[in-house]
């Protein structure tokens, strides 16, 4: 068993599996960072597609009934087991009646815990996410007092191996992203796409020259932004399936960027799209932070999207070899 | 493939009335040229993208992850670790419209409305309404329910129902300040459309009555583009009646 018995402001599930939703207006939901859910997973040997912990804010401890693997990426601070301070790592094997702690600075920015072993979680849409804003009342929120079944270890792991996963030397964008989460200001790749021809020139050029702030209003919904130029589109619309990452201007002019549990129709016009890897350095934003778009297209963003995966891949590779683990995954 | 690149950006004339935007790496947007939307009808539009909507979930290939249709869009999400956009355009170029199969969609909804309660928690503007359509009480609600309403999108949340169209003599503007909370079971217009508010939420739309009907559990009622719905009176009892029943079955 997993035993909650704190866990900071806000956690949840997420897998980044749903599937045939959004047309009842379910959203699409997902990891804010696709790219350390996906590593925090590969790392314990599981599919991508296997659930995380996304957690937010404060002081986390979890106690483990039975021996489990778990790794942790994203934002955190200090780490113990068993009131031990650990180095930071990523990749720790917890035994029997243990307890793990670890502190997230602050309510925006997540990190993610993989568990080395199934967890029992009801499945719908094909994914075991619920967003709270869809199920009311009864929504089942993650927290101290929860405990969830775990399966079997999935990987028996030696210290040597252990110490093999943890020096396996982690893919350098991953490094490099975790070195801009802390900086205040943050360029995000923006491709233009929907209603972008129907704003003009001058426009465009004012949007992608202006460093736009934060605001407070900022969730798993959408980063709102303003302190920029504001942008003036007369095009009328009927409403619109959103993409993820959309950039969205408001009835004020100020852009707003979609993400996991926007709503799936939007009437207000959008001028293009986040690149995914942008979104997993959004993932980090907090108010008051600056954010700037840098123009790229559509065929970059994919290709770098694919190299980050393919880098996945590789390490997912290397991983299995220490686990023994025949077999290719997504 | 012939594709014509034009106006707008990264997007394909795929036919002579419709579209392909790609948006991001994973998503295309279909869309009816301007030409086909000056031809046909709102209700013909949808009935378009509904279409292809069916066409894609009765196929439901590998690579699709989503769709949302909208009026006269649809956005298709895709595994781009399997496809890229090229193969899904050529895929939705390839679909027969003509030979799209929309009877499935063809349920009608009949939803039982209660124009009368009296209670401060089921605020109601029918008297306002009616006051600004200058039209009775009793030529309203004939209007009102001798209609059925074409679902043509799902969304804002889960089962909110974009249903028209209003007979015109019922069309209203949004309320010029939206309430902060709209009780569930609300059944409301606005523009030319009406809908039911499936749980509590902001809303500018404006109240005529209310469904005991739970929405966001009771599958029987559960809309999807292309369905039909109409509405039948009901009086208080009989609401108060219903509602209990849903209650026990939630």
């Amino acid at each position: 068993m997993l035993n909650i018995e704190r866990l900071g402001f806000f956690a949840h599930w997420v897998d980044g599996q749903r599937r045939l939703c959004q047309f009842r207006a379910y959203s699409g939901a997902g990891p804010l960072d696709y790219y350390s859910h996906s590593l925090a997973n590969i790392l314990v040997g599981n599919s991508l597609g296997s659930p995380s912990m996304e957690c937010f804010g404060g002081d986390i401890s979890i106690r483990f009934s039975k021996t489990c693997l778990i790794a942790i990426t994203g934002n955190y601070s200090e780490l113990y087991v068993d009131k031990q301070r650990v180095e930071h790592g990523h990749v720790f094997l917890l035994k029997e009646g243990q307890c793990l702690s670890l502190g997230v600075s602050n309510l925006y920015q997540p990190c993610y815990i993989a568990f080395g072993s199934e967890i029992d979680l009801p499945v719908r849409f094909n994914s075991v996410e619920q967003v709270m804003r869809e199920q009311g009342h009864r929504y089942q929120k993650i927290g101290a007092g929860c405990s969830y079944n775990l399966g079997p270890i999935a990987q028996s792991l030696s210290s040597t191996q252990l110490a093999d996963i943890n020096n396996i030397v982690l893919p350098i964008d991953y490094a490099k992203l975790m070195s801009k989460v802390h900086k205040p200001t943050k360029r995000l790749k923006v491709a233009l796409s929907y209603q972008a021809a129907q704003i003009d020139d001058v426009q465009k050029s004012r949007f992608l020259a202006s460093v736009y702030r934060v605001t407070n209003a900022i969730d798993r919904m959408g980063v709102r932004l303003d302190e920029g130029a504001a942008i003036k589109c007369d095009k009328t619309l009927t409403s619109q399936g959103t993409a993820l990452g959309a950039v969205q201007i408001t009835g004020s002019g100020q852009p707003i960027v979609l993400r996991n549990e926007r709503q799936t129709i939007g009437g207000y016009p959008i001028i293009g799209c986040v690149s995914q890897t942008s979104l997993n350095l959004l993932a980090y934003a907090k108010p008051g932070n600056e954010v700037f778009f840098e123009l790229t297209t559509i065929e970059e963003s994919r290709a770098h999207w694919l190299c980050q995966h393919r880098r996945l891949q590789t390490l997912s590779k290397q991983i299995r070899k220490v686990f023994n683990i025949k077999g290719e995954h997504k | 493939m012939t594709t014509t690149r034009f106006t707008q950006y990264n997007a394909y004339k795929l036919n002579e009335r419709v579209y392909i935007q790609w948006l991001n790496e994973r998503a295309i947007l279909l869309s009816l040229s301007d030409d086909c939307q000056k031809e046909l009808s709102k209700h013909q539009q949808n009935k378009f993208v509904q279409a292809y909507f069916d066409a894609l979930m009765s196929a439901k290939p590998s690579w699709l992850i989503d769709l949302v249709p909208s009026y006269n869009t649809l956005l298709i999400e895709f595994d781009a670790l399997e496809v890229d956009h090229y193969f899904v355009v050529d895929e939705v170029r390839h679909i027969d419209v003509n030979q799209a199969d929309t009877h499935a969609h063809q349920v009608v909804h009949r939803i039982p409305v209660c124009f009368d309660l009296q209670h401060e928690n089921y605020p109601n503007d029918l008297a306002s309404v009616q006051q600004h359509l200058n039209i009775t009480n009793a030529r309203f609600k004939t209007t009102y329910l001798k209609s059925e309403y074409r679902v043509f999108t799902v969304g804002f949340m889960p089962n909110f129902a974009y249903l028209g169209h209003l007979p015109t003599k019922l069309n209203m503007p949004r309320l010029s300040t939206p309430r902060t909370n709209v009780p569930a079971g609300a059944v409301a217009i606005a523009d030319d459309q009406t809908a039911i508010y499936p749980a509590d939420s902001p809303g500018g739309w404006h109240i005529l009555g209310y469904t005991p009907i739970n929405l966001l559990t009771n599958q029987q009622y559960q809309f999807s583009m292309g369905q039909s719905v109409c509405f039948y009176e009901i009086n208080a009892a009989e609401f108060m009646r219903l509602k209990a029943l849903e209650e026990q079955e939630c």
